[in-house]
């Protein structure tokens, strides 16, 4: 009850600051206030994550087809890229291709099921890569939505506590009633600022990451095409 | 290393310094002191009674609200846009001053000229009244005789109150029976301010009283000292007048009786304004009556613990042509008992010269 009083009772000159808005406010305002803060300053770090991961990718891409598309030997490019640590296009290009290594490795070919091998690999790949891209775009999601209701949360407590010290002191002058609903509404205030860039964030990020899968996903069919026209003139020869 | 985390600490960290310095640095709204008003406090019947004559005029503005604005209008001397019948009132003044003049200084020639004021009141029925006036004057000379005419106008005027109002009997029979001159002047005087609410219900009749009576009354005057009756006459002239701006308000509706003194007569604008909200309480206007113009005046006979006397009496339906009539005037007339069922009527007692007959008119605007 010492908050309450404490708001009842709050200096009506008082200025209203950031800093006291936070201080005098009640425990339970305090706690989603920095809640709301530290799901904004999460919400944020994601973001900035997110779009330069998905900047790096496209740059990744971009590259890989150039290269792949440029007519040089697939061999050759596969040991350039084996020995690496890839990601994204090179990733699956290096999964298809050791696939098809493997096939011919033993004494005898197996090439009978070997289409539909590399096309399940690349299929494992993609969904690896997606995940990559898509982690953590549900924590936005997340925090965009609830973010506001925390916030209202706060502010509805932070008024009920105001209206117990305004009952309590017995003076309702708009000076004593002030104080407590700024406040209050204060935490309404974090809970809009985190929710919505996070919401924003999520929309924007969501449709980048799926433009991205569907790059991938061609990629993969454009070279399950290629490789299934070698396995086809390697049986007839 | 994850360059977000690092990234977006730093970012909330200098917006929350921005928002410290901005936020703190706001001056406080300061509204610009208002300037005192001077109050004074004055008496309600300061301010709610200013004339003799607005008394009557006054519960006609509070009972119909919606006159309240033409009425107040009038009070201020316009008087355009009014009727005929409210010009006609300024000429009986004149007609009266000058019995008043022949009352005070003769004491036999008074009680002549008495009569003689009072008739036109009485002149509705024309055709008596002219031929008596001039019987007083020619025995003005005589003083002695005198005495055995007043019951002769007497009579006559009771047989004009007959067709017209009722309760002007009362008044005028006290000179009669008390010949004392003091009484009569006196009584004049309490006589005249009332004098209004006879007089427009014979709208009609005035214009050609100013032209009877001083003709029939005037040679008289020459006959007493003038000295003092000079500023007699002029204050008379001036309660007169009164009286008369008074009498077109009491068209619209009059409280007040003839009967009682001036003085306690009179209601203070607060105690019209809370009878007007009783009976408003009370009052559901059939509905379609507030678009079709029609009104209704009552007349409400109360006793002096606020209980009703006797059933509203219906006066009469303006836009009597309209089907909603009477609906508006049997709705009135319920509200009424209705508000007396409830309760009696809260009233100041000692007031009830005021209230003993109220004249209301019921206006489904105003609700």
């Amino acid at each position: 009850m010492n908050d309450v009083t404490q708001v009842a009772l709050a200096s009506p000159a008082a200025t209203i600051s950031i800093i006291s808005l936070f201080w005098q406010a009640h425990i339970i305002v305090k706690c989603v206030m920095l809640g709301l803060l530290f799901a904004s300053i999460w919400s944020w770090a994601i973001v900035v994550d997110k779009v330069l991961l998905y900047g790096r990718s496209r740059r990744q891409m971009d590259g890989f087809e150039q290269v792949f598309w440029s007519g040089q030997s697939l061999e050759e490019l596969y040991r350039a890229l084996s020995s690496r640590n890839n990601s994204g296009m090179p990733a699956l290009f290096v999964a298809a291709m050791r696939e098809w290594k493997r096939s011919h490795e033993g004494g005898r070919a197996a090439i009978g099921s070997l289409e539909q091998r590399i096309d399940k690999v690349m299929d494992v790949t993609i969904g690896r890569e997606l995940e990559r891209l898509q982690s953590k775009l549900l924590v936005l999601a997340t925090i965009g939505s609830a973010s506001p209701f925390i916030g209202l949360f706060g502010t509805v407590w932070g008024i009920m506590t105001a209206f117990t010290g305004i009952a309590a002191s017995k003076n309702t002058s708009l000076a004593i009633v002030a104080p407590g609903i700024a406040e209050a509404l204060f935490a309404t205030a974090i809970g809009l600022v985190t929710a919505i860039p996070a919401v924003i964030a999520y929309n924007v990020l969501t449709s980048d990451a799926n433009a991205l899968s569907h790059r991938l996903e061609t990629f993969a069919d454009e070279f399950s095409a290629i490789l299934s026209r070698q396995i086809d003139e390697r049986q007839a020869a | 290393m994850k360059p977000g985390l690092p990234f977006s600490i730093v970012l909330h960290a200098a917006v929350l310094g921005w928002a410290l310095i901005s936020f703190a640095g706001e001056p406080p709204m300061e509204a610009p002191p208002s300037d005192p008003i001077d109050v004074e406090l004055l008496p309600p019947s300061d301010v709610s009674t200013p004339k003799l004559g607005a008394k009557t005029a006054k519960p006609a503005n509070e009972i119909a609200p919606k006159e309240l604005k033409a009425s107040t209008k009038d009070q201020e001397g316009k008087r355009t846009g009014d009727t005929k019948v409210e010009e006609p009132p300024p000429p009986p003044p004149e007609a009266r001053p000058t019995p008043a003049q022949e009352v005070k200084p003769a004491p036999p020639v008074e009680q002549k000229p008495t009569p003689v004021a009072e008739l036109p009141k009485q002149e509705p029925p024309k055709p008596d009244v002219k031929p008596d006036p001039p019987k007083p004057v020619a025995k003005l000379e005589p003083p002695p005789p005198a005495p055995p005419e007043k019951p002769d106008l007497p009579k006559e005027a009771e047989k004009a109150k007959d067709v017209g109002e009722g309760k002007l009997p009362e008044v005028k029979d006290p000179p009669k029976d008390v010949k004392a001159l003091d009484k009569l002047i006196a009584e004049k005087a309490k006589d005249e301010p009332k004098k209004p609410d006879p007089k427009p219900a014979e709208k009609p009749v005035p214009v050609k009283m100013a032209s009877v009576a001083p003709s029939a009354v005037r040679p008289s005057a020459p006959n007493q000292s003038t000295s003092k009756l000079t500023g007699e006459v002029s204050s008379i002239q001036n309660h007169v007048q009164t009286g008369a701006q008074s009498s077109k308000i009491e068209q619209h509706a009059s409280l007040g009786t003839p009967t009682g003194p001036n003085a306690n007569v009179k209601l203070s604008q607060n105690e019209i304004d809370g009878f007007v909200a009783q009976i408003k309480s009370c009052w559901s206007p059939p509905i379609g009556a507030a678009e079709s113009n029609i009104t209704v005046r009552l007349r409400i006979l109360l006793n002096p613990d606020g209980t009703l006397k006797a059933k509203p009496e219906l006066i009469e339906i303006s836009g009597a042509g309209n089907s909603l009539g009477p609906a508006l005037a049997g709705s009135a007339i319920r509200a009424v008992q209705m508000c007396a069922a409830k309760g009696p009527f809260k009233m100041p007692a000692d007031k009830y010269a005021g209230w003993a007959e109220v004249r209301a008119l019921f206006d489904p605007k105003d609700m």
